[in-house]
């Protein structure tokens, strides 16, 4: 039925239910009601091309079809569920976990809902939906595949799906191990944190085979390359038998030979989130509402930045400019917040976006 | 004592039933304790639910004063009232609370009418009477304080999206016995229709069917001044769970057995009366291919009853309350031990004024204990063919965190203390043999309300985090009309609540905001015209707009939503058989309406229903 159908209908029964029984003079027409169509007229002017801001991916609350992404501009305006309204209010799906833009083209993984939107960046509209996937995580490209890391299941193990970034079909399907998480490309080689388990697979690109699978630290998540082109991964830290913290995070680096050469303990749980400076030479990470730093080469780190007003930081990136970006989960009971802290770790500007944000996309034109 | 119930004087404030298919007023000469409104002032409505072919949720859905909060059609369905949450409603079988322990709630809709008699709903803070969870209001189903006749039903239905029924009942009774009998079996494809939101897709819903069975037996003995009854109910559903709108392709599902048994002796002296009641309760529930999550519950409960002299009656007793639970996160819980001591004291002061005295204390151990008193008042006013009847109360409320707020691993808190509330009510009745109406403004202030909130790592943690307040009228009116041998019976009801929080948190911002899923304004109107053989009904309901998020951000709130219901019934009898044949169209505007943010709800269906009473 069409939508002019339902408000025809909704009108009718109004006016039935006024003259015939006095009762529901004070009802809303849900489907008319044009609150339900604007996310926030105060930001109508601001909507344009996204080629060049920050899109600010909104988890949303499990199970209530309600992740989002959000955009700042050029001049810090924010305009919310962005793919919401540029796709005919289509729906983007239950946990929006991340999203990999390619040139012009992005992708953005639902985990619970099982998909992967593709869209156009510049206009955020639909070009492709891949279904065909299991709890999405993360995806990175490389020449013209695209290597998406899922979950699967709790209880399956977790796999690389290899899809083509012009047709997006997806060509090959590799297990690796459980809870399929972070991926990173070096010297033609992927790399899978397996956070289920405590590994890591290595898979060779141009076979398509796991080629090796070794252990790193309890729930190995984010992984990042630094200036020395050694790769970090994080390890989030494991629980006791009772599953308090088991306080045994650790971030661990491997050379070019994939060789363990450090770890660095951290005393304590923290996020699956690692990110660095705009030249690799610091690592950020966080637990709780405090960001420390860790500078490469150093042999411990350093608290960077303290929230004491946050509720609970979800997600971080960095700027092409250096500022750092701080997503407010605030608990999953309101919108979430934004943070900007610039280099020293000074506070600039914080932004509402949507719920749950947990991680950030930077373009430029 | 004989205790003579008359049902529409006793239960309901209304001369009218409260409900349309509340029970008709009639005296019934049973033993044992009537649902009584102890605490002066306070409303019980009670509906009246034997041979309903339909889901407890669906039974109450259509009840003011309270919010069903349904995850899709025949889905999970929990019920709050007055601007609180599911954890805040104390649901009695037989005076034995039956909410999960691991929630601290009750899915109504693995209830199924078919095996219950009736249901009384009462809003309001009744914690010294009830103890835990009754901040919001208390739901009771089935009492023994009933009579039995030698009778025999079978009741088919069938209906829109593949909905068909099966059930059967039977009662019989002699000089110092009677019983009930009832079995069912419902099954529904769920595949019905609905608009996508902001779209012109039409989309089916996928895995939502649900199937479930269930069985009753109910037995009671009577001797001398005493009676011994015992009731079982099994009940078994494999359901689908309905997914959100965009991922309609998923294909999680839940299954569950519940098994509830009582055993109670009633016996009744010049001294006063003594119930004494045994209950155990042991449900389970496997969600996909996960391990089983089980609880088991026993529970001990006595109540005295007694008057002293023409102005004093007095209602004390205690609650025992064992219970544990298991699955793969919640393991190696010891059984939880709950005492409560309660006494309840009414004092006639005249003819016109009445006062209640409440207190309740109840100890939980590693939980701490609470001390609940409550006090009310009411005065009478006889009008000319009527009466004025004006009451105020104050109580306190409690709440003791769920076995899952302090075991769930990981993210299991042992240090929470229990929610607390102090509430307040103050109302006017008037009644006239066919018209009534009451205005009822409450008030409640609430702290230490446990959130879960993220923690380093993606754990989630349960805090006594959250300060609410509440503030609310409600008002009821309703009105019979005869001409000849036709009645029209018609009921308005409209509850105007604000539940707001009052913490800081998550910011500044939110403080004073309506809490999410709270609407401001509910309203039902239900209508019954008999005419001989026939009665048609016709039901309204307004849900207004409902928030989410403490922000009230207008992109995550749940539209408001109106609902039209028709019925038409006619009974046909032959000899000593009645058939009653029922067609009910709902939702007949067809309109598109969610209860839980994104979660559809059929537009129009259609229901046949057929009852053979012997």
């Amino acid at each position: 039925m069409t939508k002019s159908k339902y408000i025809f209908k909704s009108i009718s029964s109004f006016i039935l239910i006024f003259i015939t029984l006095l009762f529901v003079a004070c009802t809303d027409d849900p489907e008319v009601n044009p609150d339900s169509l604007s996310s926030d007229d105060s930001n109508e002017n601001t909507s344009g091309p996204f080629s060049s801001g920050i899109f600010v991916i909104n988890e949303g609350n499990f199970g209530s079809d309600d992740g989002s992404i959000s955009f700042i501009d050029s001049e810090g305006l924010v305009q919310n569920s962005i793919f919401f309204e540029k796709n005919a209010f289509r729906r983007l799906g239950d946990v929006v976990q991340s999203m990999y833009v390619n040139d012009t083209t992005a992708f953005i993984l639902v985990n619970n809902s099982n998909k992967i939107e593709v869209v156009n960046i510049d206009e955020m509209t639909l070009l492709h939906t891949i279904s065909g996937v299991s709890l999405p995580r993360y995806m990175i490209g490389n020449g013209d595949y695209g290597y998406i890391s899922e979950w699967v299941s709790f209880s399956d193990p977790g796999r690389i799906s290899i899809i083509d970034l012009v047709t997006y079909e997806i060509l090959d399907t590799i297990n690796v191990g459980f809870g399929a998480e972070a991926l990173a490309i070096r010297e033609g080689k992927l790399y899978v944190s397996n956070n289920f388990e405590n590994t890591l697979s290595i898979m060779s690109l141009s076979t398509r085979e796991i080629t090796q699978t070794f252990s790193v630290g309890p729930s190995p998540a984010a992984m990042i390359i630094d200036k020395n082109d050694d790769l970090w991964v994080v390890c989030s830290g494991g629980y006791n038998a009772d599953f308090s913290f088991a306080n045994n995070g650790s971030l661990v680096r491997l050379d070019s030979n994939d060789e363990v050469i450090q770890e660095i303990a951290l005393g304590m749980n923290v996020s699956s989130k690692l990110i660095t400076n705009v030249d690799s030479s610091v690592l950020y990470f966080y637990s709780g509402t405090t960001v420390y730093s860790y500078t490469v080469g150093d042999d411990s780190y350093e608290t960077f930045i303290e929230n004491t007003a946050a509720i609970s930081f979800y997600g971080i990136g960095v700027s092409p400019d250096g500022d750092i970006y701080i997503g407010d989960s605030k608990g999953f009971q309101s919108l979430g917040s934004v943070y900007v802290y610039d280099q020293i770790g000074q506070e600039k500007e914080e932004f509402e976006v949507g719920r749950g944000p947990n991680g950030f996309v930077f373009t430029s034109k | 004592m004989k205790v003579v119930v008359f049902w529409m004087t006793f239960l309901s404030p209304f001369i009218l039933k409260a409900q349309l298919d509340t029970v008709l007023m009639r005296p019934i000469e049973v033993m044992g304790f009537g649902l009584q409104s102890y605490a002066t002032g306070d409303v019980l409505r009670v509906i009246h639910t034997e041979n309903r072919m339909m889901t407890l949720d669906a039974s109450l859905f259509s009840q003011a004063g309270i919010y069903m909060k349904n995850y899709g059609h025949q889905q999970l369905a929990t019920i709050s009232f007055r601007g609180t949450s599911a954890a805040h409603t104390n649901v009695l079988w037989h005076g034995i609370p039956v909410n999960a322990p691991t929630l601290g709630s009750t899915d109504f809709s693995q209830w199924n009418a078919w095996l219950i008699d009736d249901v009384a709903i009462q809003s309001g803070n009744q914690g010294a009477l009830y103890g835990s969870g009754s901040i919001g209001g208390t739901v009771f189903i089935d009492h023994f304080n009933k009579s039995r006749v030698n009778s025999a039903s079978i009741g088919f239905g069938l209906g829109s999206f593949g909905y068909n029924f099966q059930g059967g009942n039977a009662q019989y009774k002699n000089d110092h016995f009677q019983g009930a009998t009832n079995i069912y079996r419902e099954a529904i494809e769920n595949d019905f229709s609905y608009p996508l939101k902001g779209t012109d897709l039409i989309q089916t819903q996928q895995n939502a069917a649900a199937l479930s069975y269930g069985f009753r037996q109910e037995l009671q003995h009577f001797w001398k001044n005493q009676r011994l009854s015992m009731d079982l109910l099994l009940f078994y559903q494999h359901r689908e769970s309905q997914p959100v709108i965009s991922q309609n392709y998923a294909q999680d599902f839940i299954k569950t057995h519940n098994i509830k048994s009582v055993v109670e002796h009633f016996i009744d002296s010049n001294k006063g009366s003594i119930s004494t009641t045994i209950g155990l309760i042991s449900d389970q529930m496997v969600y996909n291919q996960n391990p089983a999550i089980s609880f088991q519950q026993m529970t001990l409960t006595q109540r005295y009853e007694y008057d002293i002299g023409h102005h004093f009656h007095l209602n004390s007793g205690f609650l025992i309350n064992f219970f544990t639970a298991k699955g793969s996160n919640l393991d190696n819980i010891n059984h939880q031990k709950q005492f409560d001591l309660f006494l309840i004291a009414k004092y006639k002061i005249n003819t016109r004024w009445s006062s209640t005295l409440g207190i309740r204390e109840s100890f939980m151990i590693d939980s701490g204990s609470k001390l609940l008193p409550s006090i009310g008042v009411e005065r009478k006013r006889i009008l000319p063919k009527g009466a004025l009847v004006s009451h105020a109360k104050i109580a306190y409320g409690f709440r003791y965190p769920t076995l899952n707020d302090r075991f769930w691993m990981p993210g299991g808190n042992l240090s929470l203390k229990p929610e607390q509330s102090v509430s307040t009510d103050i109302g006017f009745q008037v009644r006239y043999r066919k018209f009534n109406m009451l205005i009822n403004f409450y008030q409640t202030w609430a702290q230490d309300w446990i959130l879960w909130l993220p923690q380093t790592g993606n754990i989630w943690s349960p805090e006594n985090i959250q300060k609410v307040a509440i503030s609310g009228i409600e008002y009821v009116t309703g009105y019979q009309y005869s001409l000849n041998e036709n009645v029209l019976e018609s009921q308005a009801v409209f509850n105007f609540q604000s539940s707001v929080n009052k913490s800081a948190y998550p910011s500044q911002s939110v403080y004073g905001n309506q809490l999410p899923y709270v609407p401001y304004f509910t309203a039902v109107w239900s209508n019954k015209l008999h005419i001989k053989m026939w009665s048609i009904s016709l039901d309204q309901s307004y849900t207004s707009r409902r928030y989410t998020t403490l922000d009230q951000s207008d992109n995550y709130a749940a539209e408001p939503f109106f609902l039209l219901d028709a019925a038409i019934d006619y009974q046909l009898k032959l000899g000593k058989i009645t058939t009653q044949i029922s067609f009910k169209a709902k939702n007949i505007f067809h309109n598109y309406y969610e209860n839980i943010q994104n979660r559809a709800m059929p537009g129009i269906n259609f229901q046949l229903q057929l009852i053979t009473k012997l």
